[in-house]
């Protein structure tokens, strides 16, 4: 059973058929090509897939695509405004904060609405804030410090 | 490091831009006309022997394109050091989830109802999970065609043990019989995957010639191509493997493991076919490390002195060797630590059971030994009352020693690193508060060889193509080898671009593993950059009328030593060798490092006896304990590693610090969980892996003994890091409470347990319902144990 629905992404407004059981995770990346948001479980437990629902991070394979009708989604692929990055990823970047880059998207879209909520968060928040956000490479330690580089400004 | 303008300095990424916006691809991420999605049934079975197989249903449903089985596909048995396995599983299944079947459908929810639909006939066998039981007289044997197997090098093998190697030094009798004190302990460690977050995928098309393409999340493309050609009979050259970002490997992702499948439904099916593993597949089939059973008795003097070591070590590899017998080699090699032991006997087991196989993971067969060795030095410290770090000192490798196969040790960092991480922690006697602790780990490691090679070419603006093959798994080594291009050829870094090629393209890399792409392919690119400056002296000289000896490169431009005024631009001098002489011009280096001599009497049965440039590392674990709970909270990890000479000193650090909690999770948390043989915990959240709530603080410590042979001194950093975490935490928890642990992972129960029976761990006194994992491991041991 396919169902009609109109939501806004990235600043775009969109209107889709989509199947019931279809996710917002499959949506964004097999109908959309929006390939930025990444798969890493599909349960829920890795927060790869993180995009901001309403300015809250979500884990976008636990959501329905039918759930995200009327709302308005940013993936990693609308963060940037034009060439100029958002100082969250400028800051991943200066301090070192990437390294196979598959958790990035997902761990830089959780800090922004951390900060968009909360612009000055101590480290204890912060980590608390990325704990659905795994990452296997960088111990997490440069990643926190680039969030207090951003949130310090 | 004033000497040097490109290289020692933290040069921010080349591809963390395209990363932080979402535009670096992914095999994740292709996506092709007509693709069709591919899904493996694996075995319900931990051994059986398989009667019938009738897919007659699967290959009727509507959407199904291809289904396979082993009678559909070459029969070719492969594996590194030892050809004992099939692609898809041949007349007998050796562990719960080996492939036995595959197909390729119109979507995933198809291919899965397909599976449903595949009917298998098996005869249980009797199946084995505990190693000992493997190695038992009579026991069932896994592989009862074992001594058949082709196998790489003089490997020892004998009913389940699929290789066995001795290292061997002094006289061990002479060594404990002159020892004051000796020491027995009996260390076991868990079964725990490298869960990379991007998941293997594989996606095949085959075209009308029979070439197969292929995009796969792999460390190792040049590996993938020769294996899929030994695997489908195919000639290498009609297969290309395409390199693009890796979602991390930590060992997991070398060689092959979906390729063929993929490959084979695409042939069978004339279209694009992706497969993507689920994290239940990876953490049942996909590469773990060895859980291991490790006896060590140690000989000492009174005063400290390291004297004499025997050790047994057992690698459980599960149903297949893979890289088995050289990760129960590295244990062999590493259980002696970064210490001189004059008298030692190692004999280590790589041993079949009916499990997940297991295979490389960071530090392959080092965290295991390291854990061991470190923890047992605590307990000499604590008998013979020396303070831990005083032991080490002591008898600490230095300069001019010998490894334990007798090769001299040139480089060797190791009391650098537990100087400093001693003086930054700080080290000190005493215990700040009852339930907080302090402990060390060190470890020694080796950094990896094998051949490497690319190309440098120029371009007609001036600027450099380094071209190569290796592959980024996250490490950053994209931006380092093009810092060190850029170094060699005095040139600013913007003026290198590195150009990953796929394997048509780039010249041959054995792959992203080992510790051995800063330092062999590093080392392939300052060859490279001779090279490429004698061509452009020799090039430029003609063009200036001078002799090629009073010929430099300076400031992007070829000049007549002393006469900067009639200097001829790169750019200028590419064009006008496309004009004159011919283009383009293109260097190429390669290196394969020479072996180190070693005592050639002192192993058997083993790999990489000698390996160019050893590796150091001190941690320091600072923790409290909950002792309510028992739960571990890790306060700080003070990590001191010699790494020769740091290319780019901010991704080491990045090295460090994720292996610190990787580390910490191997200690505390990690764990895979078997029930006969089947996985009950295969998802990441109940396994538990580190958040950033978990991790400590730490500090991350460079010390720069420089290798003879590295690029610039350079070493490998990349695998240590995760390997003496553990047993600092270990020791940091028998500081801060008494209780001595054994057996990983530490987890809040284990040591409830232990504080509530006031006993120094014992992991056999805590078996049984309070932790089966334990019980399993521990059963059959030695009661005193």
């Amino acid at each position: 059973m396919t169902h009609q629905i109109e939501l806004i992404i990235n600043g775009e407004h969109y209107e889709l058929m989509v199947k019931a059981n279809k996710t917002l995770l499959e949506l964004l990346r097999e109908d959309l090509d929006l390939t930025g948001t990444k798969m890493g479980c599909g349960t829920g437990d890795c927060g790869a897939c993180t995009v901001l629902l309403d300015n809250r991070p979500v884990n976008a394979c636990l959501v329905l695509a039918v759930e995200a009708r009327g709302k308005e989604i940013v993936t990693i692929e609308g963060l940037a405004q034009g060439e100029t990055l958002h100082p969250l990823q400028q800051a991943f970047i200066d301090h070192g904060a990437v390294q196979c880059g598959f958790c990035t998207p997902g761990m830089i879209l959780t800090a922004k609405a951390l900060l968009d909520n909360n612009p000055n968060p101590t480290e204890p928040m912060i980590r608390r804030a990325i704990a659905g956000n795994i990452c296997r490479c960088t111990g997490y330690t440069k990643i926190v410090k680039a969030i207090m580089a951003v949130a310090s400004r | 490091m004033a000497e040097y303008k490109v290289i020692g300095q933290n040069l921010p990424r080349v591809d963390a831009q395209d990363k932080v916006t979402g535009r670096a691809k992914y095999s994740l991420d292709i996506k092709l006309p007509r693709m069709l999605s591919g899904r493996i049934l694996g075995s319900m079975f931990p051994h059986a022997k398989i009667l019938k197989i009738d897919a007659s249903r699967a290959k009727r449903l509507a959407g199904v394109k291809a289904v396979i089985t082993a009678d559909d596909i070459p029969d070719v048995r492969w594996g590194f050091i030892l050809k004992d396995r099939t692609i898809l599983a041949h007349e007998k299944v050796r562990y719960i989830g080996e492939p036995i079947a595959a197909v390729a459908a119109i979507d995933e929810e198809t291919a899965d109802e397909a599976l449903e639909l595949i009917q298998i006939e098996c005869q249980e066998l009797p199946a084995i999970f505990h190693p000992e039981e493997a190695m038992a007289v009579g026991a069932t044997l896994i592989h009862e065609e074992l001594h058949s197997y082709t196998a790489m090098g003089e490997i020892i093998r004998k009913n389940n043990v699929c290789s066995h190697t001795v290292i061997q030094q002094g006289d061990i009798e002479t060594g404990f019989s002159g020892s004051d004190e000796v020491f027995e302990d009996c260390f076991t460690t868990q079964m725990v995957h490298q869960c990379y977050l991007e998941p293997h995928v594989a996606v095949c098309d085959v075209n009308h010639s029979g070439n197969l393409t292929i995009w796969t999340s792999t460390q190792s493309p040049f590996f993938v191509r020769s294996e899929l050609a030994e695997t489908l009979l195919m000639p290498i050259s009609k297969i290309k493997v395409i390199p693009l970002n890796v979602g991390g490997g930590f060992g997991g992702k070398f060689g092959i493991l979906l390729e063929p499948i993929c490959a084979l439904l695409a042939k069978k099916s004339n279209r694009p076919v992706k497969i993507v593993m689920t994290r239940k597949e990876e953490f049942t089939t996909a590469n773990p490390r060895h859980p291991t059973i490790m006896k060590l008795r140690t000989g000492v003097k009174k005063d400290g002195t390291l004297v004499a070591r025997a050790a047994t070590l057992i690698y459980d590899t599960g149903a297949f060797a893979g890289m088995g017998p050289i990760v129960s080699c590295n244990g062999a090699k590493f259980i002696t630590g970064p210490y001189r032991i004059p008298h030692i006997m190692i004999n280590s087991y790589c041993v079949y059971t009916n499990k997940t196989p297991a295979n490389l993971c960071r530090g392959a067969g080092s965290p295991q030994a390291t854990f061991a060795s470190e923890s047992q030095m605590d307990i000499i410290a604590t008998k013979l009352g020396i303070d831990p770090l005083e032991l080490r000192l002591k008898n600490g490798v230095e300069e001019g020693d010998m490894s334990s196969t007798g090769q001299v040790l040139h480089g060797v960092g190791f009391k650098g690193t537990l100087r400093l991480a001693s003086q930054k922690a700080p080290w000190v006697p005493h215990k700040p508060d009852i339930y907080q602790g302090k402990g060390i780990g060190c470890l020694q490691y080796e950094t990896g060889t094998l051949g490497s090679s690319c190309c440098i070419r120029l371009n007609e603006d001036g600027t450099f193509a380094l071209i190569i093959g290796t592959i980024e798994i996250g490490q950053g080594s994209t931006t380092i080898l093009r810092q060190i291009a850029a170094e060699g050829l005095g040139v600013p870094v913007e003026a290198v671009n590195t150009a990953i090629g796929d394997t048509d393209i780039a010249p041959y890399d054995m792959g992203t593993g080992a510790d051995r792409v800063t330092f062999s392919m590093g080392n392939a690119v300052l060859v490279a950059v001779r090279d490429m400056k004698a061509q452009l002296f020799q090039i430029g000289a003609m063009l200036l009328e001078a002799n090629p000896d009073d010929i430099e490169l300076q400031d992007g431009k070829i000049i007549v030593r002393g006469a900067p005024e009639r200097g001829i631009p790169l750019s200028d001098l590419a064009m006008a060798c496309h004009m004159l002489k011919g283009g383009p011009i293109l260097a190429k280096g390669s290196y394969l490092a020479e072996e180190p001599p070693f005592n050639t009497q002192s192993i058997k049965g083993g790999f990489f006896p000698s390996t160019p440039a050893p590796t150091f590392a001190t941690q320091i674990a600072d923790l409290k304990i909950d002792p309510e709970t028992g739960q571990v909270e890790l306060l700080k990890i003070t990590a001191a590693h010699d790494v020769g000479f740091a290319i780019n000193p901010m991704a080491v650090e990045g090295q460090i610090e994720g292996g610190v909690v990787m580390g910490g999770g191997y200690a505390l948390s990690e764990e895979i969980i078997f029930d006969q043989g089947k996985i009950i915990n295969p998802k990441l959240a109940d396994y538990k892996l580190p958040t950033a709530l978990d991790a400590p603080q730490i500090e991350a410590l460079i010390v720069q003994e420089r290798s003879l042979t590295g690029p610039f001194g350079a070493k490998g950093v990349g695998e240590p890091g995760a390997a003496p975490t553990a047993p600092a935490i270990a020791n940091a928890i028998y500081s801060a409470v008494g209780v001595r642990v054994k057996d990983l992972p530490i987890t809040a129960e284990k040591l409830y347990w232990a504080l509530k029976h006031n006993v120094s761990v014992q992991p056999s006194a805590i078996s049984g319902q309070q932790n089966k994992a334990i019980g399993d491991r521990q059963k059959n041991l030695a009661p005193d144990l």
